[in-house]
């Protein structure tokens, strides 16, 4: 069966590291984001953070479901503590769909107890994935979530649920 | 199938929002810090403060 990679939280560096049987290192950055992104929303102000996981992609190799997992064992340990994440997909190699793509699979692999919403926000330029998760069990669910929309609503020039 | 969790919008801008903006920035920045381009310092000043929840 296979189980996460043990990580820790290096404190030096002020990320959770681990290390994959390939030999790659990666890393989550957690920044508090609460007060930055909703400065009128206090309720949001000690419980969202944004999400980064790094990694050198010269070393990645074939895929490794451990690493899911261990991520996703991360994300689980925030959610169930009430926080609300935020993740965004880097999108300078244009490679942003393919990881959203991936991220979404491991979603929906292992994120039923949790509430993912995507956002696709497009411009002139470019296709930008954000995503933001929470605990269904939240307080206020519904509030929080017209706090996102509301972040963006304004500069919307067309609109598509799904 | 789409799970009932998971919802999804499509939205098109003419300027990107400033939270997106602000994302994708400081996206740039904790990659930097990653790679060891920048200092915990300098990610600091530029409001960047990683932190264990945990």
């Amino acid at each position: 069966m296979l189980i996460p990679y043990n990580y820790r939280f290096d404190e030096v560096k002020q990320v959770f590291v681990f290390n994959t049987d390939n030999d790659v290192t990666y890393e989550i950055e957690i920044n508090q984001v609460g007060e930055t992104y909703f400065p009128e929303s206090l309720s949001l102000h000690r419980i969202c953070y944004e999400i980064c996981l790094n990694y050198c992609e010269s070393l990645k190799t074939k895929q490794d479901e451990r690493i899911c997992l261990t991520v996703i064992k991360i994300v689980k340990s925030l959610l169930l503590k009430g926080y609300i994440l935020l993740f965004i997909c880097d999108s300078l190699d244009k490679k942003q769909k393919g990881r959203h793509r991936l991220f979404n699979q491991w979603f929906t692999k292992y994120g039923d107890q949790f509430e993912k919403s995507d956002i696709e926000v497009e411009d002139d330029e470019s296709l930008y994935s954000l995503s933001w998760m929470l605990n269904p069990k939240q307080r206020d669910i519904l509030h929080i979530q017209n706090i996102f929309q509301d972040s963006i609503n304004e500069h919307i020039v067309c609109k598509n649920n799904t | 199938m789409m799970k009932k969790n998971h919802s999804t919008i499509k939205i098109q801008v003419r300027e990107l929002p400033p939270i997106v903006k602000k994302m994708l920035e400081n996206k740039k920045l904790m990659q930097a810090y990653s790679r060891g381009e920048i200092t915990k310092e300098e990610l600091n000043q530029r409001g960047i403060h990683l932190v264990n929840p945990l």
